[in-house]
């Protein structure tokens, strides 16, 4: 797990006058499923064709399997990209596709047959190598480009947002799919999304990206529950975020004042008296109660509520600038217009490092 | 693999076949024809001057001119509702009526010609039926039977750039247009027809460009008795008393004058995705 | 002023239709009335003498027409296969290199479309007359006829292919040549099974335009054999009879039997489409 399978070393590419990829630094490890994250235009897709060797980044250094690879020509490249729209070649069948790796690298006819249809089994798509890529529906071509390119054994696979074409159900499928897939073979997946969802629930680990800059980068519940910027705190599900200013601290403790309401804070590291912090508390880690019974942290007026069936939305006042967003399982009897208590552990409410962006 | 050596064929076959006989055109063009017909090399610009003579621009140069101009605005009248015909169907027929209209372009320009030269001679229908009706048109021989010939031949350049216009346009356009009260008239004057300009700058580059060098057809239905620019080069050059640096300062003038509409035009045309 | 206008408008819609069927009929009352003198007794082109086969059995007793016709598809197919190979290769150069002064080299390669064939023409005459010729006959040969209309069809079909491939290239999605290159293709292996490979249609669209101007052309043959003297093409013959006093019937049956040829290879051009674009 120690081993670093690609190492991107203050990576930039520029496009006319757009930074694309800004210094970026990244270690994948081998045998690890690592997403790139980020809205579209983050720069996630170029540094994955740097990577494959489509494009070359103006300066910085990239490294596969330890080896330099910045000039190296994509198809000497031990990897192998799998595009977004799939990328089949339209004149060739199935097993064709699938075979087109092999048969550049010159192996024998008997070998490749067997190797194809073995890919095509991990796939689950034997008995349709004779067809068309057009003649399949969207998830049998989406399983034929991962054969195609699993098939030729590359280190690391890079998935270009591989699902962004598929339905939802058959989307959650082709998830476990890749996971199992992952698994068996046991070769590292480097994967772009811009669905937050899709990156917490595969990844070892992420990186989020924003205007061609890594932001963060860690496991998924490091992501989660420690944000480390307002961006990735927001991108990455929802989070009130709240302005203050540290009134008291007491080692890792604090009180910092936000408007007319103070709270307690635990900071990994100690914070300052008088500086000013951004804390981050999602909505579902808010619990509603009544308001008068004593332990509530703060209290609040309802002013708006989404019911959507497994979970009910809530928009609370707390003070007359700031409002929060709870979100809270099934609903509690409350109604628009009625006060309320706000609760909280105090691990959910975290501070942002970080002063700006 | 550099994919630049792929280039190199055939811009040198270009260069040496395309290239080379331009500037051989222009190098006649500036030579003397000596009274026994062969050429003296030089630098002059007697032919040039030559073709200023206003017989030249009363005559072969003006019929081009005014006969493309005429061919270009009879395609442009007969073409459009055609097109605009075209697109406006789908389907099956649509396909069929595209295809209809481009069979004939598909045959040859000299069978074509020749079958109005059975429909417009005097004993053909149409000189019977014009006489039956009082009107005795000399059809074959005069320009009016030329300017048929040339919009028959031409035709298909003016419909198939307006059909790829007008098939492209957003007809919710006319509903909105008629939602705020426009007739169809108006609705189709302000606001088809305006989009549609680069396809009817492209049909009319189309025709009016080669009519101004034809030559069969003016040779053919014209029977000699209505020159134009491609008569008279192919006179110069294959007639019974050649001039060629006359004529290659014709070719010259006549591909200048080419040049000049395209520069004109040529970002219409490409918008209208008739070039490249 | 509401009757009115729906008035105007049924009007102008009706001249609409009208004129719609006034151009088809235009488009094919020559068509018609061609065909149906092809079927003519008579001794002379252009008097209906009855139904009659004797025009074609008059157009293949005629000793010129089979070497005429041998002449057309000899060159048109030659000239295709060169003028494909080459205008293929600029289509990828220019889609697929970065190459300097681009746009100038592209308007050279664009101006054989655009200008008038009949320029052309003379360009090759003269061209033929005064470099091709002398430096021939200086190596102590001579420049046939048959080779300088081929030099001259392949120089106007070049431009053509290239466009009609041009297009389709630039369509082409990048990613599957990526994807080649990516699973271990070198250039040329994804040049020769990935990119031509998907070109084909386009290619064979490009050689059927250029095999149908090569059959049709007119200007460049009539000029680079100075008028057509001692080596005919079809459409030389055509124009060659046309000249005559009294037009021979073979005329109209020729031109019927050229009518079925046109007919048929753009059938055929629209069939490879369609076919391409189901796949």
């Amino acid at each position: 797990m120690d081993e670093v399978s690609v190492e991107l070393r203050g990576i930039s590419k520029r496009f006319g006058g757009i930074l694309a990829v800004d210094r970026v630094t990244l270690q994948i490890y081998r045998g690890e499923f690592f997403s790139l994250l980020g809205p579209s235009g983050c720069g996630k897709t170029t540094t994955l064709r740097i990577i494959a060797g489509f494009e070359h980044p103006d300066s910085g250094e990239l490294l596969i399997n330890g080896s330099p690879a910045t000039h190296t020509p994509p198809q000497e490249r031990d990897v192998n990209l799998v595009f977004q729209n799939y990328a089949l070649f339209p004149h060739l069948t199935v097993e064709q596709n699938v075979a087109f790796g092999l048969e550049m690298q010159k192996l024998p006819r008997a070998q490749i047959r067997e190797r194809v249809g073995r890919a095509l089994e991990l796939v689950r798509l034997s008995g349709l190598g004779s067809r068309f890529p057009h003649q399949l529906s969207g998830g049998q071509q989406q399983r034929v480009a991962l054969a195609r390119a699993i098939v030729t054994e590359p280190s690391v696979l890079l998935l270009d947002e591989p699902l962004g074409a598929l339905d939802l159900k058959l989307r959650q499928e082709m998830q476990l799919e890749l996971k199992r897939l992952q698994r068996e073979l046991k070769i590292t997946f480097l994967y772009v999304t811009h669905d937050q969802d899709e990156a917490l629930k595969m990844s070892d680990r992420l990186a989020v990206m924003h205007h061609g800059r890594v932001l963060q980068i860690g496991t998924p519940q490091e992501i989660y529950e420690r944000p480390a910027t307002r961006f990735v705190a927001d991108f990455i599900g929802e989070s009130n975020l709240l302005e203050g200013q540290v009134v008291h601290t007491a080692g890792r403790r604090a009180v910092v004042q936000i408007g007319p309401l103070t709270t307690n804070v635990l900071s990994d590291s100690p914070l300052q008296l008088h500086q000013r912090v951004t804390l981050a508390l999602r909505p579902e880690r808010i619990q509603l109660c009544f308001p008068n019974e004593g332990h509530g942290i703060w209290t609040g007026l309802v002013e708006e509520l989404l019911y959507a069936g497994k979970e009910t939305r809530y928009r609370v006042r707390v003070s007359p600038e700031i409002t929060l967003t709870v979100i809270s399982p099934g609903t509690n009897g409350i109604t628009v217009g009625e006060r309320v208590g706000l609760t909280w552990d105090l691990q959910s409410l975290r501070p942002i490092p970080e002063h700006s962006a | 693999m550099n994919a630049r050596i792929l280039l190199w064929p055939g811009f040198a076959w270009l260069v040496l076949f395309f290239a080379v006989p331009l500037g051989i055109i222009l190098l006649i063009s500036l030579a003397h024809r000596a009274p026994d017909g062969m050429i003296h090399w030089g630098i002059s610009a007697e032919n040039y001057l030559r073709l200023l003579d206003p017989l030249y621009w009363a005559g072969p140069f003006g019929n081009s001119l005014v006969l493309a101009a005429l061919t270009t605005i009879v395609s442009l009248l007969l073409g459009y509702p055609v097109a605009y015909a075209i697109a406006r169907r789908s389907g099956p027929v649509k396909n069929l009526l595209l295809f209809l209209v481009i069979l004939p372009f598909f045959t040859n320009f000299l069978v074509r010609i020749y079958a109005w030269f059975i429909l417009l001679r005097p004993e053909g229908w149409i000189a019977w039926l014009l006489r039956a009706l009082g009107l005795d048109l000399g059809l074959l021989g005069s320009p009016l039977g030329v300017l048929i010939g040339l919009v028959y031949g031409y035709l298909p350049f003016m419909i198939l750039p307006l059909y790829a216009t007008v098939e492209r346009l957003d007809f919710s356009l006319v509903e909105a247009a008629q939602d705020l009260g426009a007739s169809r008239w108006q609705s189709f004057w302000r606001i088809i027809f305006p989009l549609s300009r680069p396809g009817v700058i492209a049909g009319a580059v189309l025709v009016f460009i080669p009519v101004l060098g034809e030559f069969i057809t003016p040779k053919l239905l014209g029977g000699g008795k209505v020159p134009m620019f491609g008569v008279l080069i192919e006179e110069k050059f294959l007639g019974r008393v050649p001039d060629w640096p006359l004529g290659a300062a014709m070719a010259l003038v006549l591909m200048s004058l080419v040049l000049l509409v395209l520069a004109r035009y040529f970002h219409q045309l490409k918008e209208s995705r008739w070039v490249g | 002023m509401g009757r009115l206008r729906r008035w105007a408008d049924r009007i102008i819609e009706s001249l609409l239709v009208l004129d719609t069927l006034l151009v088809y009929i235009f488009l094919y009352l020559p068509i018609g009335v061609l065909v149906l003198y092809s079927f003519s007794a008579s001794r002379y082109a252009l008097v209906w003498g009855g139904f009659s086969l004797d025009p074609y059995r008059r157009l293949f007793a005629d000793p010129e027409i089979a070497p005429a016709l041998l002449n057309s598809v000899v060159v048109a197919a030659v000239s295709t296969a060169i003028a494909t190979i080459l205008g293929t290769l600029l289509a990828l150069a220019f889609e697929r290199a970065r190459l300097r002064l681009q746009g100038s080299v592209e308007a050279l390669v664009y101006l054989p479309i655009v200008i008038p064939e009949i320029v052309m023409a003379v360009g090759l005459l003269l061209f033929f007359a005064q470099v091709l010729r002398p430096f021939f006959s200086a190596l102590g040969l001579t420049l046939g006829p048959m080779p300088a209309v081929l030099l001259g069809h392949v120089t106007f079909s070049i431009s053509y292919v290239m466009v009609v491939v041009r297009a389709r290239l630039r369509d082409l999605d990048r990613s599957l040549e990526e994807a080649a290159f990516d699973l271990g293709a070198t250039s040329w292996q994804v040049l020769r099974r990935v990119t031509l490979p998907l070109l084909a249609p386009a290619i064979l669209s490009g050689a059927l335009l250029a095999f149908t101007l090569s059959l049709d052309d007119f200007y460049v043959t009539y000029f680079s054999t100075t008028g057509g003297s001692g080596f005919k093409t079809l459409p030389l013959y055509l124009y060659a009879l046309q000249g005559r006093a009294a037009i021979p019937p073979q005329m109209n049956a020729l031109a019927t039997l050229m009518l079925l040829a046109s007919v048929t290879l753009i059938a055929l051009a629209l069939l490879i489409q369609r076919r391409t674009r189901r796949a």
